[in-house]
């Protein structure tokens, strides 16, 4: 199942939200990443067929994304829309699932949610991780081979996100699933892809991994644990292999280098070489955080 | 099957969504009610308005501005409270969900109108095509009110603008009504008397309604 977002771009009247999107999404889990006012909830409004773009489209499968067709296909959990407070969590699900013609999956989505125990209590007195599980069930109704989910964890306690990220990641080997978030830590831990988004434009798409090749002005960090650290420190130095370095304590070096293979390859050779014992050798996680805040200034500065 | 339990779903939203002010509009045509009720026990209200209809009195300005306001808040209700966005997401047409609206947003219009109308009878006259003008009434109120609610996009400048109309129009025709003046005023359908007028505002307005509703964005 693919969605394919073909030259799409939308304005409020003359403020542009969206600029000229080109993407083609497949199974699996993608991420949404973006400062607010990015475009994130725009661009799945579109792809869900709730917005009509300005200009150019979104094809699910082939299918105007605007088409009754296409909606059979999509399961969105929105971000802004709420659920009706004076109704129970079952007469909800079952009013969606008229609406959708799948009022028979009711049950099958309670349980995968955890809402089976809940299911005949108002939405109004729901805790918000329930109120979130609610649209993460509605959006599961009729079993659509698309999620669409719009900051599904905003708002969420550390355990009803541990839930939620655990149904999703459950989902990722049969559904082609885009979440959108400005929590950077939630994207690393469950998307397989990832979109940068900002002020309408795409800035980076790839995998984390791929994503983190395009720093290549952004140094490798790394601390070794050795029994010589000052000796291991100054022929790092001598050999030019790294940038920058210094003596963190007593056993630990911490080192900086632009080169991936002086950070996996050379300095453990120098260290065998020179007789030096590596006790440890931990290269500092360049955190996804830090990857946006560096290419949304390159995307600034363009 | 499926517009029909829409349908059945529906009636149960706006019913539980918006309770209170359904309940303080059944309260005020309860009080409409008893107070014919009483007027007519005592026989004082038919010596009195002897030449007026029962129509005329329920139509009256005050009347006209309550149903309005209640078909406008009924209207806007999955609006105003994003429940919209879950119904478009689902594979229904706009035009539809919107005929749907409006079936419900006149039979419950019609649980305060008949009442009053009723019990108006019993102070004044009666006859068929006064009962089913009452009928085509609510349904012009709720296809009028819910279209200057799409149009306006603002539920008070609906209101206000439907309740200003209601009472201009009212008002016009209980002054001119004995004047030849009037004959041509209420011919003139922005400032004749709602029912004068039905079909023609609700039949012009309602492919507004489903043109501008389909044109609505909603944001997930």
């Amino acid at each position: 199942m693919e969605i394919k977002i073909d030259s799409v771009s939308k304005w409020y009247g003359n403020k542009p939200v969206l600029k000229d999107i080109n993407l083609t999404i497949g199974k699996g889990i993608t991420g949404l990443l973006g400062p607010n006012g990015a475009g994130k909830t725009t661009l799945l409004s579109i792809a869900a067929g709730l917005l009509k773009p300005s200009r150019g489209k979104v094809l699910i499968n082939g299918i105007d994304s605007r088409k009754e067709t296409a909606k059979t296909m999509i399961g969105l959990l929105p971000e802004n829309t709420r659920i009706p407070s004076e109704l129970t969590v079952f007469e909800f699900l079952q009013w969606q699932g008229i609406l959708s013609e799948h009022s028979h999956d009711i049950e099958r989505v309670l349980d995968i949610t955890g809402m089976a125990k809940w299911k005949r209590k108002k939405i109004k007195h729901l805790s918000k991780g329930m109120y979130q599980r609610v649209k993460f069930a509605a959006a599961l109704l009729g079993d659509p081979p698309i999620l669409l989910l719009d900051e599904p964890f905003n708002g969420i306690d550390p355990a009803g996100r541990k839930k939620l990220r655990d149904f999703i990641l459950a989902l990722k080997d049969e559904k082609t699933i885009i979440f959108s978030s400005h929590i950077l830590e939630e994207v690393e831990m469950v998307a397989s892809n990832i979109i940068i988004l900002k002020s309408g434009f795409v800035l980076a798409e790839g995998s984390p991994e791929g994503i983190r090749h395009l720093l290549t002005d952004v140094p490798y960090k790394i601390r070794i644990e050795s029994d010589s650290p000052s000796r291991l420190l100054s022929i790092l130095f001598e050999e030019g292999m790294i940038n920058m370095g210094r003596i963190e304590d007593k056993n630990t070096v911490y080192c900086e280098t632009f080169s991936f293979s002086t950070l996996a390859y050379e300095i453990p050779k120098i260290a065998l070489k020179h007789r030096i014992n590596i006790y440890g050798f931990v290269p500092e996680d360049i955190r996804l955080e830090k990857l946006f805040e560096y290419i949304t200034q390159r995307g600034d500065m363009a | 099957m499926k517009n029909i339990k829409h349908l059945s779903f529906y009636t149960k939203y706006l019913l539980k969504q918006n309770k209170m002010a359904i309940l303080t509009f059944l309260l005020y045509a309860g009080i409409i009610v008893i107070w014919n009720t009483i007027n007519y026990t005592r026989g004082l209200f038919i010596q009195q308005t002897e030449a007026e209809t029962a129509y005329s009195v329920f139509t009256a300005a005050i009347n006209l501005i309550v149903f309005t306001v209640m078909a406008v808040i009924l209207y806007t209700s999955d609006i105003t409270d994003g429940t919209i966005g879950y119904i478009r997401m689902r594979p229904l047409s706009v035009e539809i969900h919107i005929l749907i609206k409006l079936t419900v947003i006149t039979f419950i219009l019609l649980l305060g109108i008949l009442p009053i109308y009723i019990s108006s009878v019993l102070i004044g006259r009666y006859n068929t095509v006064y009962f089913l003008l009452t009928i085509l009434t609510a349904i012009n109120i709720s296809i009028i009110s819910s279209g200057l609610s799409v149009i306006l996009k603002n539920n008070k400048a609906a209101m206000l603008t439907m309740a200003a109309y209601s009472g201009l129009s009212t008002g016009l025709h209980s002054t001119l009504i004995g004047g030849n003046i009037a004959t041509w005023v209420k011919t003139l359908s922005l400032i004749a008397p709602l029912y004068k007028v039905f079909p023609w505002v609700g039949i012009i307005l309602l492919p507004l309604i489903f043109l501008l509703e389909r044109r609505r964005d909603i944001r997930a």
